[in-house]
């Protein structure tokens, strides 16, 4: 630490003796600056033009005082502010009114400080808190789709609370997390998703996990810096790899005046795209009803008597605890009953939340306050367990002790409690028993007492599906959807709190000395209960989990800057960082109750099937790190940064020490005489970056550990040495002491211009980046004893194009209208994966996303049909196609290119706000639609088609011209052919055939993503009667209307493995949502 | 200009001091506090046996149980597999638990071993590997061994020809019954989950029994069925003394694998509709034999279209797997004594063998409940219980031994080796049909995983491709 202290003096003296000219007549003055509203302007530079040395920065009260010679022009400027100026002459005291000119102007950089953004080269997009929070998403993260360019934001699942994928120019990692780094007042803070990452081993089924970032109360948020480049995110060296978001939170104003802000939000949502299923054919095979059949291949429902249907009332019976009906064996189906509404309208219904936000906050010229509270109460377009609900308490302060010291503080208490409901690929999950369903099954009894014979003993609580009909097994085989929605409870209760100080000293004007340290800390108890009877738990089982993360990150920075002269001005910091990140999950699971009604408790199990289960780990990095900056003739920016970074992940015999540097250039031509003052191009300015940021290994792989003998094969069973006396072995992974940090190296180059006075804004930037040295676990060849080594292995490449408009269409006094738009392409290869085929990032061991070796990351992978060196299909005897021996890439989940277009109306209070994003291209394996096709639940399945010609099927068997039958003709290339029960349930391409390719659309979607309708009142008269200063209405919708022309049954946003490296699959992860949002503001 | 290089200089000076200095303070943070960087080699050896029986009776066993016609893949991707469409990637699963977790082991076992001198647990730990490398040999072919588990000087093991691997499996097997018998060393009862440490006995005579009936097995596998007849005449000769997997009722802990899959992971998936195997043992019923019993052991169900696998009995949650067992060293015995030393020296051990069975034998069944009497030699001439006149009487014993075979290995992969092995001999083979098309399986095919990172891996090979020892 001494080190720094000893910097800044030797540069306060360097400072001191080149800064200071004194000049004789001299006479004091003092001022106020204020803005257009006549608030006071704190942080303004005021200085003489002809000797820019001399100057001031105003205070918190927006004064200052300066000794300035008669007839001195002195410049006022404020960033975000038109610059002024005025003459010295014989009064003593000066107001100066700064107006703004009313754009993004002011970027908040890496970290956390404002700078001006006509001056800054890094590539960024500034989203207004306001913006997100109009969306009409619960989740910061969410809210900011379609807002900024290159950032791809994807949501998991529409349920209450659920996580989002956030990806900024690509995916540049293979197994480290994509998320950005989020920034929160200039401390990082946590954005995790355990239990949906990789790592976790929680890939394709259990809940959809939440966003830790949805943490924070949008409301709260001033603004989100996103920024994209490895230039802007540099200096948080090996946690920016992946972009910085930087969120600010709001502070009160210094206007001597307590605002009051209330608003009150009351959403309807829908699910938006159901699945398309038939109610044509009822439960059965070969065409004939079944009673407890897997599949819907059973007989023409419409065929049917209509008359009763027959019962076996001699044997078993089930008596439901729901209607306390009694159910026998169906012998002969008659009736004609379906009831596929009934069984989504039991499962879905409306949900709705209701959003209260309430914010109090002032200040005056020594300091300030904000302080809000906001509460979320959701119920989920799922019956029952699917709610989420936040409350959150925030107090920021800032206080100016004297014209020195100043103090913020910005603290945050959220409490979030959620129920989830299992989905995915899961016997316990609620689509895939619900969408499996036959037609003519009524689920709605799904509890009850089942009886072997007349006279036998009753068995209770028996779990009764459409495969297990009269609850005669204690396997439902499938969870019925009710009983997921019923009885299966998976909550989660999150405490978070985030507090952050910061102490600020300017004992001289160019002189600044900061030191910022904040906590995060969250407690995540999380329970997973699955009743006796349930599918994939017969016995029942209970996990109960206390997941907690805690980050310390501390900064101590100087800062100077000075005007050498009018044409040349700099300021460099200096900083020190430390971070230390611990994670610790206690958890224990039991399973086969010995009560099934008791209450959850690790004790309600034998010694034998309870599990417990911890983990712990720390990271800590600390670095050292400084920014300079330099200004040219008012018109060359220049940005030098740099960090030097040690880390505990890295391996003994790596470096460890790594170095991430960073430059910036920017030139706003239009400074230039020629260009000046000119009435189209009212500003330009081209800019470059260059950066280093990296991503850091995970903990504990730079050794080899011995673990718990427990094995596991592909299918499920897993044989633990823990119940033989105990064991350990080596892991099969090796460790790796030579591990490294990531390295991802960018370009970019940029141009922003302005036309007619500002109101046409246009920006495009093009990037390329680099990431060596990736990580993974490459595979090794079981028989070396290891069947994987976490290494620096790969080579990913970026590069794109991000093009920003907008255009103010109208502006007049009462009318405006402008538009605004954002497109981006990016174009990703990984070109080195050291030899591995490919590495699978998440899905099924049939179908999955991967890194392939000159593909673009997260290709979909998995079975092929046969083909030959022209590319046709190779047909076996009967037309139909065969599989290819070797599985190979499938599809492309990347988009061609995605842009946004909103459009805003104003008419006096009136406005109107449109928001549409088409996402071209990207493709998405359709896994829903291909296990129904095997179930004959999809649509499709129950077409009913006529053969033309005598028509083979996939068995080999035929359909006699001019027949009738259930099922579609397809022409592979030898001749049309019947795809029937046999090719659906049976066929190398069928729903569970070895072939994945069938399923593969492309998800090419433009969706309304949000339209609002709002007026607000701020009439004098309004004012004086009600004592508000406003009151605004507005009506959100929000995803109303999604076309994909080539996806059915689904909205391609979202995704089975949630936020995780995996995209592009879908496989009956629940539904997405559609909302109407009503919201009320008022302002006092 | 000159001012700010200063600045710089200064700068970056100071920087790189202070983050040199605090280099410090992220040291020794590496130690994995969840996980030991090493363990006693003799805690080390129940995970290695762990490994060893889910190979054996985990997925390679279900597949290898519908392509012997024991069961059936009734739904999604089982219903390819038993059509065999099966591919690299479905292979590597259990051959990663085979090589990491069994032959990775049981090197380092042997390793720390010689420095401790337990020859007792290095014995062990060697029959442990024979069993898996030659269930790898007899399944894949050639296969890495010599290599093999070597990381640091072979990181491409060489795949060594699969009679030299049966050849090494002999020399290992050899191997491990002189350290069993040298006496020294122990292994505890919590270590050794099949024998408990042979009761503490010096000598575990138990394990070199064991040893003497894989070493049999794999002569047999080789075709040197002399041999074959001399080494079982040492191996098992106790039910007790079988290498039996024990289970219990957890979940993910110690269930039956066969039960876990059947009942927790894919309800469904593997049934026995219309297989050959079920169908067969109600077939063979003769005035000696009733095979009701076993199978029951094995099977429900009333008509042949929903043959069940019995989760009850044999597939039942707690029930033990059989991996290395008396009964299958008795029909060794029956069958490389048929073929190598006479008529009656074949019969006598096939009778040996119904005996067993007849008072309850492996599958624990009342004394009541099994019919297997004794067989005579007129049992087997033309026109007797076992002959219609097709086959000489030699070949009609052989025929009867290789079909009780079948029948013992219904769910063991020994059966699918024995349908291979005797594939040519078309009077006495047990007639398996093919589930589709006309040809059976010959193997298994090398993973993906071995084909993406080990560049010694030869070239693919389709499933119907005989091994070297089949052919």
């Amino acid at each position: 630490m001494k080190n720094y202290f000893q910097a800044g003096r030797l540069l306060l003296l360097l400072l001191l003796f080149i800064g200071t000219v004194a000049q004789a007549q001299n006479k004091p003055i003092s001022g106020t600056v204020k803005d257009a509203q006549g608030d006071p302007v704190p942080g303004a530079n005021v200085y003489l033009k002809d000797n820019p040395s001399v100057g001031t920065v105003t205070n918190a009260s927006g004064n200052f005082t300066l000794e300035a010679p008669n007839g001195a022009v002195v410049i006022v400027s404020a960033v975000g502010m038109d610059e002024q100026e005025f003459v010295v002459g014989a009064q003593s005291n000066y107001t100066v009114a700064l107006t703004g000119i009313e754009l993004e102007t002011v970027v908040v950089n890496a970290l956390g400080f404002e700078t001006d953004k006509d001056k800054s080269a890094i590539s960024s997009s500034t989203v207004d808190g306001a913006a997100t929070v109009q969306s009409g998403e619960t989740s910061v993260l969410t809210g900011l789709a379609g807002k900024a360019s290159g950032v791809l934001i994807q949501r998991s699942t529409g349920d209450p609370g659920a996580g989002a994928y956030i990806q900024i120019r690509g995916q540049s990692t293979i197994t480290g997390s994509i998320q950005p780094l989020i920034v929160l007042d200039g401390v990082p803070i946590y954005n995790s998703n355990v239990g949906a990452s990789l790592a976790d081993n929680n890939q394709v089924d259990g809940v959809a996990q939440q966003s830790r970032l949805n943490d924070i109360n949008p409301d709260d948020i001033e603004s989100i810096e996103v920024l994209k480049g490895a230039s802007a995110a540099a200096l948080w060296g090996t946690r920016a790899a992946n972009g910085v978001l930087v969120i600010t939170t709001k502070q009160g104003k210094r206007n001597g005046k307590i605002n009051v802000n209330f608003r009150s939000t009351f959403s309807i949502d829908e699910i938006n795209i159901k699945p398309n299923l038939q109610s044509t054919y009822g439960q059965g095979v070969g065409g004939e009803y079944a009673f407890g059949e897997i599949g819907s291949w059973g007989d023409r429902i419409a065929s049917r008597s209509g008359e009763a249907d027959v019962f076996d009332t001699d044997g078993a019976r089930f008596v439901s605890d729901n209607s306390g009906e009694t159910f026998y064996p169906i012998t002969t189906k008659n009736s004609q009953e379906t009831f596929l509404d009934e069984n989504l309208d039991d499962i879905y219904q409306t949900g709705y939340f209701w959003d209260n936000s309430l914010s109090i906050s002032g200040g005056n010229a020594d300091g300030t306050f904000f302080l809000s509270l906001s509460d979320l109460d959701q119920q989920g377009i799922i019956r029952n367990n699917s709610d989420y609900r936040r409350t959150t308490l925030r107090f920021n302060s800032t206080k100016q002790l004297n014209d020195v010291i100043g103090f913020k503080t910005f603290t945050t208490y959220t409490r979030t409690t959620s129920n989830r409901i299992q989905q995915g690929s899961n016997i316990s999950g609620l689509n895939l028993g619900l969408f499996r369903t036959p037609p003519d099954f009524n689920n709605e009894d799904y509890i009850g007492t089942y009886f072997s014979g007349p006279n036998a003993l009753p068995e209770f609580g028996r779990h009764r599906s459409y495969r297990n009909p009269i609850g005669a097994t204690e396997t439902p085989r499938y969870n019925n959807p009710n009983f997921v929605v019923n009885e299966n409870r998976n909550t989660t209760t999150v405490n978070r709190v985030i507090a952050t100080v910061e102490g600020n000293a300017k004992p001289l004007d160019f002189l600044e000395f900061i030191v910022r340290a904040g906590v995060d800390y969250y407690g995540d108890r999380r329970l997973t209960f699955f009743p006796q009877f349930d599918a994939s738990n017969l016995g029942g089982s209970t996990q109960e989990q206390n997941l907690s993360e805690t980050q310390f990150n501390l900064d101590v920075m100087t800062r100077l800057n000075h005007q050498f002269s009018e044409n040349f001005a700099g300021s460099i910091l200096l900083g020190f960082n430390f971070n230390n990140r611990r994670l610790d999950n206690l958890s224990f699971t039991i399973q086969d109750f010995i009560i099934p009604s008791a209450p959850d408790n690790s004790a309600n199990a034998t010694a034998e099937n309870a599990d417990p289960f911890d983990e712990e780990s720390i990271i800590r990095t600390n670095a050292g790190y400084t920014s300079i900056d330099l200004e040219f003739y008012n018109q060359l920016f220049v940005n030098l940064t740099g960090r030097a970074e040690a880390a505990s992940t890295f391996g003994s015999n790596a470096n460890s020490v790594f170095f991430y540097p960073a430059a910036s250039v920017a030139w706003q031509f239009t400074q230039l005489d020629a260009l000046q003052d000119n009435s189209i191009l009212s500003f330009g300015k081209l800019r470059a970056g260059f950066g280093i940021v990296g991503i850091q290994p995970v903990p504990y792989a730079t050794n080899t550990d011995f673990v718990n003998g427990a094995f596991a094969e592909s299918w499920g069973p897993t044989l633990d040495a823990g119940f033989y006396g105990g064991s350990f072995i080596q892991d099969n992974i090796e460790g790796n002491d030579e591990l490294r940090p990531e390295r991802k190296t960018e370009v970019e180059g940029g141009l922003d211009l302005r036309f007619i006075d500002n109101r046409l804004r246009v920006s495009g930037t093009y990037y390329y980046n680099q990431t060596v040295d990736a990580l993974f676990n490459v595979a090794t060849a079981a028989s070396t004893g290891f069947t994987a080594r976490y290494d620096n292995a790969a080579t990913i490449e970026n590069r794109g194009v991000e093009l920003d408009l907008a255009y103010d269409v109208v502006r007049t006094d009462n009318f405006t209208w402008s538009l605004e738009g954002n497109w981006n392409r990016n174009r990703n290869e990984v070109t080195d994966l050291a030899g591995a085929e490919s590495i699978l990032l998440n899905g099924f061991t049939g179908t999955s996303s991967r890194a392939v070796e000159g593909q673009p990351l997260g290709v979909l992978w998995g079975g092929l049909y046969a083909r030959d060196e022209a590319g046709e299909l190779i047909l076996d005897a009967n037309g139909f196609p065969t599989q290819a021996l070797e599985e190979g890439v499938l599809g492309d989940p990347n988009p061609d290119w995605r842009g946004a277009i909103g459009t805003r109306f104003t008419y006096k209070g009136f406005s109107l706000y449109a928001l549409f994003d088409h996402i071209q291209g990207g493709d998405v394996w359709a896994g829903t639609e291909g296990a129904l096709n095997f179930f004959g639940t999809w649509d499709y399945t129950a077409n009913q088609s006529e053969a033309p010609v005598n028509l083979v099927n996939a068995s080999g068997n035929f359909i006699p011209a001019n027949t009738p039958f259930r099922g579609n003709i397809v022409d592979f290339g030898g001749g049309p052919v019947a795809l029937d029960e046999a090719w659906y349930a049976g066929g190398v391409g069928g729903g569970f055939g070895s072939v994945s390719e069938p399923f593969i659309y492309d998800a090419t979607n433009t969706r309304l993503r949000e339209l609002t309708l709002s007026y607000r009142l701020v009439s004098e008269g309004f004012t004086r009667v009600t004592k508000l200063a406003s009151l605004e209405l507005s009506v959100t919708g929000r995803n109303l209307v999604v076309w994909a022309p080539n996806v059915e049954g689904f909205d391609p946003d979202t995704n089975l493995t949630g936020p995780s490296n995996g995209r592009g699959l879908h496989y009956f992860q629940n539904p997405n949502t559609r909302s109407y949002l009503f919201t009320i503001r008022l302002t006092y | 200009m000159r001012h700010i290089n200063k600045i710089l200089q200064y700068t970056l000076a100071v920087g790189f001091l202070s983050v040199f200095s605090c280099q410090s303070l992220v040291d020794d943070l590496d130690e994995d506090p969840n996980n030991p960087d090493s363990a006693p080699a003799e805690l080390t050896l129940a995970g290695a046996m762990v490994a060893d029986a889910l190979v054996h009776e985990g997925e390679l066993a279900r597949l290898a149980g519908m392509w012997s016609g024991y069961f059936t893949g009734s739904d999604r991707q089982y219903i390819g597999l038993w059509r065999y469409n099966s591919t690299a990637t479905d292979f590597d699963s259990p051959w990663g638990n085979l090589y990491y977790g069994v032959v990775q082991q049981t090197r380092i076992i042997q390793e720390e071993t010689q420095e401790t001198n337990n020859q007792v647990l290095r014995g062990i730990s060697q029959v442990i590997e024979a069993h898996a490398v030659g269930t790898a040999a007899s399944l894949w072919g050639d296969v890495p061994y010599r290599q093999a588990a070597n990381n640091e000087e072979f990181p491409n093991p060489e795949y060594d020809d699969q009679l030299q691997v049966f050849g090494d499996m002999q020399v290992l097997l050899d191997e491990a019954i002189t350290n069993l018998e040298s006496g020294n060393g122990t292994v505890s009862a919590d270590s050794d989950i099949f024998f408990d440490g042979d009761d503490g006995n010096v000598v575990p005579a138990t394990w070199v029994r064991v040893a003497y009936t894989l070493k049999a097995r794999y002569y047999l596998q080789v075709g040197d069925y002399a041999a074959a007849y001399m080494a079982a005449q040492n191996g098992i000769d106790t039910a007790e003394g079988s290498v039996i997997m024990p289970h219990g009722a957890s979940y993910l802990g110690n269930m039956n694998v066969y039960f876990s899959f059947l009942v927790f992971d894919r309800a469904g998936y593997l049934t026995a509709n219309n297989a050959f195997g079920p169908q067969l043992l109600l077939d063979r019923q003769n005035s000696k034999t009733d095979e009701s019993a076993r199978f029951s052991y094995h099977f429900t169900g009333s008509i042949p279209e929903r043959y069940d696998l019995n989760t009850g009995a044999a597939y039942a949650s707690e029930a033990s797997f059989p991996l290395i067992t008396y009964e299958e060293n008795l029909l060794t015995l029956a069958e490389a004594g048929a073929r190598s030393q006479s008529f009656a020296v074949g019969l006598g051990h096939l009778n040996e063998f119904r005996a067993y069975m007849e008072a309850g034998g492996y599958i624990g069944a009342e004394e009541d409940d099994v019919t297997m009497e004794e067989y005579l030699e007129a049992d087997f001439q033309s026109g007797g219980l076992e002959n219609d006149g097709d086959v000489t009487q030699d070949q009609a014993l052989l025929r009867e031994i290789l079909e009780e075979r079948y029948l013992t290995f219904i769910g063991r992969l020994m059966g699918f080796t024995d349908m291979r092995r005797t594939m040519n001999e078309t009077e006495v083979r047990v007639n398996v049909p093919a589930n589709v098309g006309s040809q059976l399986p010959e193997r298994f095919i090398y993973p993906q995983s071995e084909v993406n990172a080990n560049t010694s891996t030869p070239p693919p090979v389709g499933v119907f491709e005989p091994t070297d020892v089949n052919q």
